[in-house]
């Protein structure tokens, strides 16, 4: 089977991961999953990106080990791993080491507080109980490529792990294997609930020299919260390491909708509001690209689960559809899942998909 | 430059030496211009001075002077006519793109390639480029076209059209025959054939006629042929003694032309007059010839294209009369093999070279249509795949008249035209006939017509009458395209029943429809081995207008596929004329043209996953005008093969659209993921049966409801959400998929049906308002291995169709949530998204998502 779809999967911790986790659902009955050419991972979405492309070939075994993840949650074993001694000790020794690589002096004014945080603790928890060491390049399935997004504090750049490559626009390419865990860590770092991942990675420059660049990583959804960037056809190969090309685009877009009505009166309500509305402005701004290059046709067709979708807006919904109400108020943190929260998530996330499949897909 | 203003000169010789006085100014002195005089032609002659000292010279090129000199001659209307060029000298003679020994040819064609605008400056710089590629050897590049040996052509000596790829000598010596000669009218002859002095010649004109697959009525005769082993100079001479010699150079000697003439006119004398005693004969018999003498001489030449093997250029030289007599005496003299003739045929020989000596050589004119040395002007075009080709056009109106025209010209190497209509006055407005026409049959006219654009290659037949009633008298496999051009719903009907019975697949079929302005155009494709005709290609068009959600096709909706009927009919003449549509022949012709420029483009680059297509083509008129943003660009649609079942019940075909497919497998792998491997499940079907044709369409499926039951040995259709579902599905494709039928899963058994699934089809409990009196019945399932296959890979599982009819009353009570008592305790699963099995609860079980 020739892989000709391109897959997004945004950002939104759990409710994302859990409503992406109901999509594959849908991808996988309708034998779709073997076409996917390129799965592109915001935050929550590479998470669940990285449990499918690196977790077991059956999607049976990949379905009940995600279940397992999303339900019992990271947030309690994430508190745990700050506050392991090992972790202490880290921190001890954070202000020398980040101030002989001038952190400090940075005109960025990015600075470095705690290195052994809790994004840290993240990519711990992240490699033991799902990836272990697994780097990038240990796809499980032939053919298929994978892209984890974050954000560079420092430089305000996107950064891309890929199963093929890793890197950024500004540095070059990362010579070292990443882990799986720190790029899913990285990519999921929220700013308003996680701080950014310090990592010290090596990299060769477009002219060939090597040299070793110390990133603040961040949630990726910062830029683009769909995933859609690198699925963008006729990207020029000479700006991007990633180019994939592929004729139809599958986005599974965990995105809120119109956010509730309320005023946020405190400094860190306002900070979290203001994120929420980057993220949802993003988002909002990425479906409208997608019918854009649909009708333009530089991608052959698309199909878009949205799970703020409103109700009414389906053309056949199926009778037992979960309504919107029951999902949109779903924090996007990654705490543990009510069996109920989880279930209305991931079917109302397989209920989409499998509507809007025959819609777009021929 | 001296004396320009004392001669008279027109504007434009003015603006010309202008022009040359500037380029000379410019040039610093590798351009000189000196003596400019008027001829007495009206012409000014210039001689120019081009410096050629940087040129290097190569080994194939012509050897130039460090300063060459030329005449340029200005003809009185410069610029609207290009100058010429030639040298005093003529060193340069034989040299490709050299006439006459003097002129240089610096434009292949002045229309195209001369810029009256450029004017001088444009002329020196191709002269410049002249000198340069001389010096390079590159005047006659490999891959240029050739230019062919020039002869100076009299248009009294008649013309020549050569249709058939010419000899070529043997290296060791020249090729001699007779060209087999189809005369065409007065002027015109057609070389149709080649015979070699060695080959056995037709004794009759019957023979010859037939040996050229020429009608029985041709007038045809032989005409002498000689092709050399070597090419002659470039250009062909003017008086017949030049000729002779150059011949002789070849060993081709006025003897063994005269004898040859001779021969072929005594052929011609056998053929043509076979009563008239051809031994002993007097009188003016004698002296008149059979035929006009036309002696082609061949030389090799390259072809229009490039480095390949050297063709045959051909020339013709039409002789006087008394060529045949002189011809004829010397034949049978000199070539008579008798010794006492010997010295007679000598006499006659240095008699007759004397003759040819006084002649002055008339070339004919020579149309090439060979195919070994012409490219035809539609060779890289869609249209160049129906050449050669077997087409049937059904209808001769303003879409099949245009597209059977096509047809002729591109080469089709027979067409049948089918129509059952009269040329009336008012169709004149738009199809191609004439005032004479009306009152016949426009499939004949038609044909009459078109069997004169070619008739060496296009025969063309007409079939009148109904195109219905008559189709059986045709053998549709002979065909290798049919084009429906009636916009005829009978007839589409007739034609997708008779494909579908028919056994031996279909050739391509395209149909063809304009819309009630002339402003749209539809083409609906079905290829050899495509599960639809044009019936089933429109239905797919029109559903996929209706689902499309940019509603970029609600133009077309209205204007093909209405949901009612349109109210405004256009009805040209008095009486019961027939409804039609408005539009011009401008319009109806481009209209033809783009659709069957799209299907030609479809035949010829079939792509590998489609078997039907639609082409919609909307004019740039209307909407879409030039103030419009919105593009009015051509539209393709394509469609795989459905999967095919045959109805028990009617013998229909069954035709279930890959999205239907899709989702049944979906649920399939839904449930055996969910549910175990051998829990059925099932749901509705949506289509349309069409009785004419016998088809049942299934255009979707889907899943089961959420108040379903599923068993192992059990399905029974819950109607949660069903009329609902229904009624959008109606809506949203303006009528045309309404329920159809329910199907459900025998997973690793039998697509058969089980007595339950036999008591549920008479009775078809689905309780809703709008239940048809039919519905169809569909099972899919098979062995194990069938079974896993569909699932893993997607292979087609057994299916079983029936389409029955209800004997009991539609409205009985709602479904029992619960099993058939005498299938005894089971457990049971619901339908829908919350998928738990029910009762009775099983041993503790855990389920893949609890």
């Amino acid at each position: 089977m020739t892989r000709t779809i391109g897959l997004a999967l945004s950002g939104g911790g759990s409710r994302a991961a859990a409503f992406h986790l109901g999509c594959l659902r849908a991808l996988n009955d309708r034998d779709l999953l073997d076409r996917i050419r390129v799965v592109s991972g915001i935050s929550g979405g590479s998470l669940l990106a990285a449990l499918w492309a690196y977790g077991p070939k059956d999607f049976s075994d990949f379905d009940t080990r995600t279940t397992d993840l999303l339900r019992s949650g990271l947030q309690l074993d994430i508190a745990r791993q700050v506050f392991k001694p090992s972790a202490a000790a880290r921190n001890l020794t954070a202000a020398a080491r980040a101030g002989t690589r001038q952190l400090f002096t940075r005109t960025t004014q990015v600075t470095v507080a705690r290195p052994a945080n809790r994004t840290d603790a993240l990519a711990a928890v992240l490699a033991h109980k799902a990836f272990g060491t697994t780097t990038l390049a240990d796809v499980t399935h032939p053919g298929l490529d994978v892209v984890l997004t974050a954000t560079d504090l420092a430089t305000t750049n996107a950064v891309r792990f890929g199963s093929t490559r890793s890197g950024c626009s500004r540095y070059g390419t990362i010579t070292e294997p990443v882990h799986v865990a720190t790029a899913v860590a990285a990519s999921a770092a929220y700013p308003a609930l996680l701080p950014a991942l310090e990592s010290t990675f090596t990299f060769q420059h477009r002219d060939g020299h090597h040299q070793q660049h110390t990133m603040l990583l961040t949630d990726g959804g910062v830029y683009d919260n769909l995933g859609l960037s690198v699925l963008e056809p006729g990207r020029s190969p000479h700006h991007t390491q990633h180019v994939y090309d592929v004729p139809f685009i599958i986005a599974c877009d965990a995105g809120l909708g119109e956010l509730a009505l309320k005023t946020p009166h405190f400094m860190l309500g306002r900070l979290s509001r203001s994120f929420a509305t980057v993220h949802r402005k993003a988002q909002d701004s990425a479906r409208a690209r997608l019918h854009e290059w649909a009708a333009s046709g530089r991608i052959d067709g698309f199909a878009l689960a949205y799970l703020g979708m409103k109700d009414d807006r389906l053309p056949a919904p199926p009778a037992d559809l979960v309504p919107r109400s029951a999902v949109a108020s779903y924090p996007t943190n990654f705490a543990a899942m009510a069996r109920s929260d989880f279930e209305a998530i991931t079917t109302r996330g397989e209920q989409l998909m499998r509507t809007v499949l025959p819609m777009h897909l021929r | 430059m001296k004396d320009s203003t004392t001669l008279e000169l027109t504007e434009g010789q003015q603006l010309a030496l202008d022009q040359l006085h500037r380029i000379v100014q410019a040039s610093r002195g590798s351009v000189a211009a000196t003596h400019v005089a008027a001829t007495a032609d009206g012409y000014v002659e210039a001689r120019v001075s081009v410096g050629c000292a940087n040129l290097p010279p190569t080994q194939d090129g012509l050897r130039l002077r460090s300063v060459e000199a030329v005449t340029l001659r200005i003809p009185p209307d410069f610029p609207f006519r290009a100058p010429s060029v030639r040298t005093r000298h003529t060193r340069f003679a034989g040299a490709p793109h050299v006439n006459w020994g003097r002129h240089l040819c610096l434009y292949r064609s002045t229309a195209t390639e001369w810029d009256p605008a450029d004017g001088m400056y444009g002329f020196i710089t191709r002269l410049l480029d002249w000198f340069e590629a001389a010096a390079a050897g590159q005047l006659d590049r490999p891959g240029e076209p050739l230019h062919p040996p020039n002869a100076l052509t009299d248009h009294t000596a008649g013309l020549l059209v050569i249709r058939h790829d010419a000899p070529v000598a043997r290296p060791d010596g020249p090729w001699l025959g007779a060209a087999v000669l189809h005369q065409v009218n007065d002027i015109r002859c057609d070389v149709v054939g080649w015979l070699a002095v060695e080959d056995p010649w037709p004794d009759s004109l019957e023979q010859l006629r037939e040996s050229a697959a020429l009608p029985a009525d041709a007038r045809a005769f032989l005409a002498p042929v000689v092709v050399t082993t070597k090419h002659l100079t470039f250009e062909y001479p003017l008086t017949a003694r030049e000729l002779v010699e150059s011949l002789a150079r070849d060993h081709i000697t006025p003897r063994l032309l005269l004898g040859l003439t001779g021969f072929v006119a005594g052929h011609n004398r056998t053929l043509l007059c076979p009563d008239a005693d051809a031994t002993v004969s007097t009188g003016d018999d004698e002296d008149t010839p059979a035929a006009p003498v036309h002696l082609l001489l061949g030389t090799p030449s390259r072809g229009i294209a490039g480095d390949g093997p050297r063709r045959t250029h051909l020339v013709a030289w039409h002789l006087p009369d008394f060529a045949d007599q002189v011809g004829r005496l010397a034949a049978d003299t000199a070539f008579s093999g008798h010794a006492y003739l010997a010295e007679l045929g000598d006499e006659v020989v240095r008699f007759g070279t004397d003759w040819l000596d006084r002649q002055s050589t008339r070339w004919m004119r020579v149309y090439e249509v060979r195919p070994e040395v012409t490219v035809r002007r539609d060779h890289a075009t869609p249209a160049a795949w129906l050449r050669g080709k077997r087409i049937l056009v059904l209808g001769a109106g303003a879409l099949g008249a245009p597209v059977a025209d096509m047809c002729a010209r591109a080469g089709a190497a027979h067409l049948t035209v089918a129509d059952h209509g009269l040329v009336h006055p008012g169709i004149l407005a738009r199809q191609p006939y004439t005032d004479a026409d009306i009152g016949f049959s426009k499939a004949s006219v038609l044909a009459d017509r078109l069997n004169r654009i070619d008739p060496h290659a296009t025969h063309v037949e007409a079939l009148v009458g109904n195109v219905t009633t008559r189709l059986s008298a045709l053998d549709l496999h002979t065909f290798d395209l049919i084009w429906d051009c009636t916009a005829n719903r009978i007839v589409r009907a007739h034609l997708e029943r008779a494909r579908r019975t028919d056994t031996a697949p279909w050739p391509h079929l395209a149909t063809l429809m304009i819309g009630h302005h002339a402003t749209r155009g539809i083409a609906a494709i079905s290829l050899r081995g495509a599960t639809g005709g044009g019936t089933d290609v429109l239905r797919r068009t029109a559903l996929a207008a209706h689902a499309d959600a940019t509603r970029s096709f609600d133009d077309l909706i209205d204007d093909f596929f209405p949901t009612t009927p349109p109210t405004e009919l256009f009805q040209p003449e008095p009486g019961c004329s027939d409804a039609t549509f408005t539009g011009s022949a401008a319009d109806v012709t481009a209209l033809a043209g783009q659709l069957a420029t799209g299907v030609l483009h479809a035949l010829a680059e079939p792509a590998d996953r489609h078997t039907m297509a639609v082409l919609i083509v909307r004019m740039p008129t209307g909407p879409t005008g030039p103030t419009s943003t919105q593009p009015s660009g051509p539209c393709w649609l394509t469609w795989p093969n459905d999967t095919l079942a045959t109805d028990k019940a009617t013998g229909y075909d069954v035709r279930i659209s890959p999205a239907a497919m899709a989702e049944m497998r979906a649920e399939a792998r839904r449930g055996a993921r969910l549910r175990g491997q051998r829990v059925e499940t099932g749901g509705s079907l949506l289509g349309a049966v069409n009785d004419a044709a016998g088809v049942i369409f299934i255009d979707e499926a889907t899943g089961p409801p959420p108040d379903s039951l599923l068993t192992e040995a059990y399905f029974q259709h819950g109607l949660d959400g069903v009329s609902g579902h229904l009624a959008a599905r109606r809506t949203a494709t303006g009528n045309i998929s309404r329920f159809l039928g329910m199907w459900h899963t025998h997973p690793h058994t039998a697509a058969q049906p089980s007595t339950t699934d036999r008591a549920a089809m008479t009775s078809l409990t689905l309780p809703l308002d709008d239940a048809p009196a039919r519905a169809l019945i569909l099972i899919a399932g098979g062995p194990p291995p069938v079974w896993q296959q569909w699932l893993t890979t997607g292979d087609a599982p057994d299916l079983y169709t029936h389409l029955a009819t209800r004997t009991v009353s539609a409205a009985s009570e709602p479904l029992p949530p619960q099993p058939p008592a005498h299938l005894g305790p089971v457990r049971w699963w619901p339908g829908g998204y919350f998928t738990r099995p029910l009762r009775p609860v099983p041993v503790p079980r855990k389920g893949p998502r609890s």
